[in-house]
């Protein structure tokens, strides 16, 4: 690891500071000049399709992975595989369902638990929270092959975050779940945050991110594409709302007017629903309703849909974040 | 640390496919080799059994000097070895019939010129009863020749009944000799050799084990690395629980095969623990090391054991008689297979009298462990990698 040119990080009481990290593999740039900084209680997203560096980045800020260049600390303090004081401060909660499949529910959560805490009284109380927390305390007998997907998905957060943690990585925790363990997962993620935890959580889902992150970076190909919140992400482009309605059939001429509506960047009407995708603007939808009122035509239902994420991503990468675009 | 070992003893007594290799694999094998070799062990007992011989006294047996009191003297009820229970017989026909019958074993003729003859039943073919009958008749012909020998160069003797009666006590002496410590059996071999192939598998215990400790090698391994205890004390619980567990295997091994098959190890059961605390150290050793490679499968491990069996000599006496020759010119070849050692250790305690054969067996075994213990520890320190 080369440190010596790495740009030196300004005195900071960010709770995960990461300054020009580089990791490569060959040729390969897995992660290119990334910094981010984490302040205590945020629930950070790291969002970006499938290969973009987000689980390479939480391996190198863990220490499980050496890294080429740049600057990680924790709590202050410079993280290394040796640093055992700021293990003990932080839960991890792997993408894949990490836990003994020999082992019952309550096992595996003690087996965990016991890599941070030694008194076995605490452990006892604290294993019994993490299980309560999770909502798997009719299944502590189960070993982890008679659950389902998403029991499973919760055991793994309970082995992660037992010990109370300060600082909980969790890495895409929902891929494969059904939605009522998703809303569970992230239901107890953000109560998990109020209780004081920071949390930092990659996802390729766009909509979890949106729902529980208070900052968010978006990184493709071992890059930060923006980082901000949620609504300073979606300011940082030029797309705006998407507007849909039910009309009855459209004369040219009206859609043509529509098209011409100051912030209007494109309008088509297929199947008996007018799209219209249009940038920032205070007036968009009463714009094109006015010209539908004016020019008689009746309508139904109609949906107008702030911008995405994945607009973000769209407009500054040129590529959908969605898994099916992802190369 | 005792949480870690406890965690690994459970996961590891849990996990069915280590089980079925490590505890029931040698336990079957056991069973299959006392079905198999309850014949052999009493082929390789040494009990004699009285030849029942038949006698045609005619002119030339009565003409041989000295057969008739031989033969009274090893067919004696107060012998100390009865080795005949004579019954005369008219002629060479009626023999043939009581041998056919089996009435007899055989029957004794004897020719013109004084030289008898052994005519045993094709059923006794390969008994130690054969062997010893053809003996006592070898000796009394070479005894018979030193009498004529005698007789020829001093003629007064054979007047003399001292002298006959001299070479017709002393015609038949044997004398059962051991050079090893107990008596040979061929079968005892196999499960020493199935004892070092039960010490192979169990190596799939340790290389599991330290498999759920490595990130690289699972994710609950990469998970443990994140743990909030030094890694030293996650690496020795381990090592100490895959111990724990190989050795518990191999004493149920040894304990089936001493206790419900009859084993014979010399009566030296003690040492045998001793063997088996390095066994299991051994596999531990090794099974470590090789866990700590990322593409290993139990497969390869369970495929090298039955490897190196082969040369420890499990598979039959045509690979017994390899494994000897190997041993024999390339000494070292042998020393450097740990289940060889093994097996050598075992067969060390049942057959010399002194320990040392056994200790360099021992010793043999820690030679092997000590650099497989080094490398996987080297190995398994790392906790930072290039690649996950």
């Amino acid at each position: 690891m080369d440190t010596d040119n790495a740009p030196q990080p300004a005195p900071t009481s960010d709770v995960v500071a990461v300054d020009g990290l580089v990791k490569r593999y060959g040729d390969l740039v897995a992660l290119d000049h990334l910094s981010l900084h984490i302040r205590a209680g945020e629930v950070f997203g790291l969002l970006g399709p499938n290969g973009s560096g987000k689980t390479t980045a939480i391996n190198c800020i863990l220490s499980l992975l050496s890294y080429d260049r740049g600057d990680i600390r924790l709590f202050g303090e410079p993280m290394e595989p040796t640093r055992y004081d700021l293990k003990r401060r932080i839960g991890v909660v792997p993408q894949e369902v990490a836990v003994f499949d020999e082992l019952t529910v309550r096992e595996n959560v003690d087996a965990f638990c016991a890599l941070y805490v030694d008194d076995r009284s605490r452990r006892r109380e604290l294993v019994d929270e993490a299980i309560e927390f999770v909502g798997l305390g009719d299944f502590v007998k189960f070993r982890p092959k008679k659950l389902s997907g998403g029991l499973r998905r919760r055991l793994n957060i309970a082995c992660g975050i037992a010990h109370k943690p300060e600082l909980i990585f969790l890495d895409e925790p929902t891929v494969a779940v059904d939605p009522q363990s998703r809303n569970s997962i992230l239901d107890g993620i953000s109560r998990l945050n109020h209780e004081g935890a920071t949390v930092v959580y990659t996802s390729h889902y766009m909509e979890e991110v949106e729902q529980i992150c208070s900052r968010i970076l978006i990184m493709d190909a071992g890059h930060e594409v923006a980082q901000g919140t949620n609504d300073e992400l979606k300011a940082m482009i030029g797309t705006g709302e998407h507007i849909r309605i039910e009309t009855a059939p459209l004369e040219e001429d009206t859609l043509e007017a529509i098209r011409r509506v100051e912030h209007v960047r494109h309008a088509i009407y297929e199947a008996g629903e007018l799209a219209c995708e249009c940038s920032t603007g205070a007036h968009n939808l009463a714009d094109v309703l006015g010209i539908l009122s004016g020019a008689g035509v009746s309508y139904g239902r109609v949906y107008s849909e702030p911008p995405t994420l994945n607009d973000v991503f769209l407009e500054i990468t040129g590529k959908e974040l969605r898994d099916e675009h992802v190369g | 640390m005792l949480s870690t070992f406890k965690t690994t003893v459970l996961s590891l007594v849990r996990d069915h496919a280590l089980l079925v290799w490590t505890l029931l694999f040698p336990i079957i094998m056991s069973m299959v080799f006392g079905l198999m070799f309850s014949s052999l062990q009493e082929q390789d007992s040494y009990a004699f059994d009285t030849v029942h011989l038949g006698i045609i006294r005619d002119i030339d047996f009565d003409a041989a000097p000295g057969l008739d009191q031989m033969l009274d003297a090893v067919s004696a009820e107060d012998a100390q070895t009865r080795y005949f229970e004579l019954t005369d017989c008219a002629d060479v026909d009626e023999a043939t019939r009581l041998t056919n019958d089996g009435t007899i074993d055989g029957y004794l003729t004897v020719s013109s010129d004084g030289t008898p003859e052994l005519h045993l039943a094709t059923r006794m073919n390969g008994t130690y009863a054969a062997s010893i009958s053809k003996a006592v008749m070898d000796s009394y012909v070479r005894t018979a020749a030193e009498y004529k020998e005698a007789i020829s160069q001093r003629p007064e003797l054979a007047a003399d009944p001292q002298a006959l009666a001299v070479f017709s006590t002393s015609a038949v002496s044997t004398t059962q000799l051991s050079v090893t410590r107990t008596a040979p059996q061929s079968s005892m071999r196999y499960y020493y050799a199935l004892l070092g192939m039960a010490a192979g598998m169990a190596a799939m215990i340790a290389a599991e084990a330290v498999r759920r400790c490595q990130a690289t090698t699972s994710p609950v391994g990469a998970r443990r690395v994140m743990g909030g205890i030094p890694r030293w004390k996650v690496l020795v619980a381990t090592m100490g629980a895959s111990w724990a567990c190989s050795m518990a295997c191999l004493v149920v091994a040894f304990c089936f095969m001493r206790f419900v098959i009859g084993v014979d190890f010399g009566g030296r059961e003690g040492w045998c623990l001793v063997a088996l605390v390095l066994s299991a150290a051994m596999a531990t050793c090794v099974g470590a090391f090789l866990g700590t490679f990322v593409r290993l499968h139990a497969g390869i491990i369970s495929g090298l054991t039955c490897l190196l069996s082969i040369f420890s000599g499990l598979y039959g006496p045509g690979v017994q008689t390899l494994s000897d020759t190997v041993a024999r010119t390339f000494p070292w070849l042998s020393a450097m297979n740990p289940l060889w050692q093994i097996s050598h250790a075992f067969f060390s305690l049942l057959y010399y009298d002194s320990l040392r054969p056994f200790a360099a067996s021992c010793l043999g075994l820690v030679a092997i462990s000590v650099p497989f213990l080094v490398l996987a520890v080297i190995r398994m320190r790392r906790q930072r990698y290039e690649h996950l």
